[in-house]
């Protein structure tokens, strides 16, 4: 179990790395063309963007595992013992929810009906129903994540 | 901390009531049919007078049984992202220019062609007449439906610095246009160089040299403030992009033939306000930038014409639009 995780943090963490240089290269690339070449290329911008819905989705899905997202803990905080114990739960098991409902499902949702409907980009012509594969795959690692951390909870004792 | 759980609490009080209260709201059931209609444009555009005209015309004639909720200035999302809304049945009406429907449905694709239309009877026989009406119901295999067509005029260039007489003055320029391959083929075939920018980034792309110019009808040209920056403004409208007006499948299947008829006959309606406001802001415009000290130009038609044509022999070939532009060839 722990290995698995450690080995899908590490993989995340390079697929990441690598969008991050890639869209990085791509702007540059645009700077380039429009101001060395004179010929502004015109995929630049759309790629840019694809490339961010990706970065944001699964680097979402690693933050919820570095339990790292932004969260208001005014109440949580205060809170110690068995509530605090049963608040955590609440509080993955609501995660785990929105993971699978949200954006598992209603993701496999988009993605097929923009499949089936042959939208495709503007400039890079490429189907946007790929684009949006983002959605349900950041959606499964939330998943598992959050499943990860209930067995987590669930193994530990109630602590103070 | 313990003042300020003091401070805090009345008001999380209060923030508890009024999202009940709202959701109490929310859950109040009427037999009125509300249709969500949402669009990109500014309040002050004639194309949202035009719906505007269409929801008081749609109250009047089912007799108060169906109203509009519109929400403009894309509120609701961009072009692209309503008409996915729409799709997926989540807003049930929104307005494309058909550049946006390009990626939705190729075979819009055929009024991105320069100087498609011969004249104005011309155009509108194409928009108006049996060709239009399939066009629009073509739309249905995307699960949306097309009411009608409004009037978005004829799309000219506009330049910062050097004006633009004949097609050999676009050589080298930097050209704004939407996102749509067509019109990416038409400015980089007339000597150009088409930069796709976001419509919102325009006026400072064109301050700071980003681009040279872009390409509009004159009441956007106006109303973006475009003209402050841009001081030739070239009319020599190469493209006839129009508007669609577009319904999601999913909702017009839930309409009762009676309530469908009613909105179809508001639409119809409102497309041919709309064109009047239309012609009348385009005048008002071209006014207004003149006023503005824009100098406006003229140009011949035929250079230009004559330029584009290579891509007419590229698209008579293509399978998804060739027959369909031999049909609006054709056309008286």
């Amino acid at each position: 179990m722990k290995t698995f995780r450690t080995i899908l943090d590490r993989s995340l963490e390079h697929v990441l790395v690598v969008l991050m240089v890639v869209m990085v290269l791509n702007v540059l690339w645009q700077v380039f063309t429009r101001f060395i070449l004179g010929s502004p290329a015109t995929f630049t911008e759309e790629l840019a963007r694809y490339i961010l819905i990706w970065v944001g989705m699964l680097g979402a899905a690693y933050v919820a595992g570095k339990k790292m997202h932004l969260s208001i803990d005014f109440f949580t905080g205060k809170m110690t013992g068995a509530v605090k114990y049963w608040s955590e739960i609440f509080i993955q098991v609501c995660v785990f929810l929105f993971g699978l409902f949200g954006m598992v499902i209603g993701g496999v949702y988009l993605v097929y009906l923009t499949l089936l409907l042959e939208q495709t980009s503007a400039a890079l012509q490429i189907p946007l129903g790929y684009v949006y594969i983002a959605i349900p795959a950041g959606g499964l690692l939330i998943m598992y994540y959050s499943a990860s951390a209930l067995y987590d909870y669930a193994t530990q004792k109630i602590t103070e | 901390m313990t003042m300020n759980a003091n401070i805090f609490q009345p008001l999380n009080v209060i923030s508890i009531f009024l999202i009940t209260l709202l959701s109490v709201s929310c859950a109040i059931e009427s037999d009125v049919t509300t249709i969500k209609l949402g669009h990109g444009l500014d309040p002050n555009h004639p194309v949202h007078k035009g719906m505007e005209f269409m929801a008081d015309r749609l109250f009047e004639i089912s007799g108060g049984s169906m109203h509009f909720d519109i929400y403009p200035s894309e509120q609701l999302g961009t072009e692209r992202e309503c008409l996915e809304l729409l799709q997926i049945g989540s807003l049930a009406m929104t307005k494309v220019s058909s550049a946006v429907l390009e990626g939705f449905a190729p075979q819009f694709r055929v009024f991105g062609l320069p100087y498609l239309f011969r004249d104005e009877d011309h155009r509108w026989n194409v928009k108006e007449g049996p060709i239009g009406q399939e066009l629009l119901l073509s739309l249905e295999s995307f699960r949306i439906r097309g009411l009608c067509f409004y009037d978005a005029g004829y799309r000219s260039f506009y330049t910062v610095n050097r004006p633009i007489r004949t097609p050999d003055d676009l050589s080298g320029l930097k050209i704004r246009v939407q996102e749509s391959p067509m019109a990416i083929q038409m400015v980089n075939i007339m000597g150009g160089a088409a930069t796709p920018v976001s419509w919102g980034e325009l006026y400072t792309a064109l301050q700071q040299g980003v681009v040279d110019g872009a390409e509009n009808n004159p009441p956007s040209f106006y109303t973006s403030y475009h003209f402050e920056v841009a001081r030739y403004f070239t009319i020599n409208q190469h493209t006839a992009v129009p508007d669609v007006l577009v319904i999601s499948k999913h909702v017009w299947d839930h309409l009762t033939p009676q309530e469908k008829s009613w909105l179809q006959q508001a639409a119809d309606e409102s497309a041919e306000y709309q064109r009047e406001l239309w012609r009348e802001s385009t005048e008002a415009s071209l006014q207004a930038v003149m006023e503005a000290g824009v100098e406006v130009i003229y140009p011949e038609r035929e250079p230009f014409y004559e330029r584009v044509q290579p891509l007419y022999d590229r698209f008579r070939t293509d399978p998804r639009i060739g027959a369909l532009l031999e049909q609006i060839i054709a056309l008286e």
